[in-house]
């Protein structure tokens, strides 16, 4: 079982703040650790891999990558691997490290405690409720002046892994049923954090709409 | 038969012996503690205690009384056929403030009935309940696994301990 912190509960408890944020556990000692440096959130939209390689060539090799639940075993490059689904992170890393690849560093973000979790948010607040949203939120707090988000449209759109979109959740695009408040939460929060949202920009879908393009 | 007419502790205290009451007596000051949670994806709300994930909402200063309790929360279940529930309690007692209840009636509007919510009662346990250390307060998600981006609102209202 997992315990969270809903937003309400402010800085509470919390050993740290930065960025806007709270919390506690292992993560200080990331804050502010990618200034200077642009980011790449890789969430599981469909055209994820392409927008990847686009948004490579335009920011250059100095990009750190964000990999967000599934698209992690299959991306090309991973500097962190992030999800708000820790159990299933962990089969994830063994199918990635079934593939051969040259030796790579990747970090492990979760919201619990598990051995192959380098970092614990648990109790960070406000939590995004999407993963995709929850990497672009760890990559502000590490300081990243450019946050690029590749594969996270914030809409209906199909996964990479799906023939079509899902039917039981439609990522914040349906405006009373599931999505409503996955929408309305990262709208709050950007108005609340507008230097946060002016460092975001995306490759596809709502949210290229919503903070731009690159 | 002839009728009774007892007093009660509180009853005793200020008007009988006329003792000092403390803050929560008489005249206390009222303070309302609000707390908001978007469900967040992963999360679970298991057949077991073992299985059913946690969220804090909010916290109950120490000495502190818990005299009222308004929640509401939009349909948190995929649909009316999935029986989840939610409780709010802490972690002595994790119903303390509020027994499981649904969120989800069958006409698909949120909370009505179920345990007078809205109407800001409390779960016997919780009434008048002074907690002795500051207490986070615990919603405990039952049966089912909430829908992502659902959201649970509402107020504690307290009288100040001192």
């Amino acid at each position: 079982m997992t315990n969270r912190t809903a937003e309400s509960m402010g800085t509470y408890g919390s050993t740290w703040e930065a960025a806007g944020y709270a919390g506690a556990g292992s993560v200080g000692s990331l804050i502010n650790t990618l200034q200077g440096r642009p980011s790449i959130v890789c969430g599981s939209g469909e055209t994820v891999f392409y927008e990847l390689e686009d948004a490579l060539k335009k920011l250059g090799g100095d990009a750190v990558i964000f990999g967000v639940n599934d698209v992690g075993m299959f991306l090309p490059k991973l500097d962190h691997w992030v999800s708000l689904h820790s159990v299933n992170l962990g089969t994830w890393k063994n199918v990635r490290w079934m593939h051969a690849r040259p030796r790579e560093a990747t970090l492990y973000h979760g919201i619990d405690d598990h051995a192959y979790i380098d970092y614990n948010w648990g109790s960070l607040r406000p939590l995004f409720s999407l993963s995709g949203y929850f990497a672009m939120q760890i990559a502000h707090i590490m300081g990243s002046n450019l946050i690029v988000l590749c594969g996270c449209p914030g809409d209906n759109s199909k996964r990479f892994f799906d023939a079509t979109p899902r039917s039981d959740f439609a990522y914040g695009a349906d405006a009373t049923g599931s999505g409503n408040g996955v929408r309305k939460q990262l709208e709050h929060e950007m108005a609340r954090l507008p230097g946060f949202k002016a460092r975001v920009r995306s490759m596809s879908g709502w949210t290229r709409k919503f903070f731009g393009g690159l | 038969m002839a009728v009774t007419n007892r007093n009660s502790v509180l009853y005793t205290k200020l008007y009988v012996t006329k003792s000092i009451g403390n803050a929560t007596d008489l005249r206390g000051r009222v303070v309302p503690i609000p707390f908001k949670h978007t469900v967040v994806s992963g999360e679970t709300g298991g057949a077991s205690a073992l299985a059913r994930d946690t969220v804090n909402l909010c916290v109950i200063p120490a000495d502190y009384m818990v005299i009222g309790l308004h929640v509401s929360a939009e349909n948190l279940w995929a649909s009316a056929g999935v029986n989840g529930t939610f409780s709010i309690g802490d972690a002595g007692v994790i119903d303390r403030y509020m027994l499981a209840a649904e969120s989800y009636t069958t006409t698909g509007g949120p909370i009505a009935t179920e345990g007078g919510l809205r109407a800001g009662q409390l779960n016997f346990a919780g009434q008048n309940y002074i907690p002795s250390s500051d207490t986070i307060v615990l919603l405990e998600w039952r049966v089912a696994n909430p829908t992502v981006g659902k959201i649970v609102r509402g107020a504690f209202v307290t009288i100040a301990g001192a």
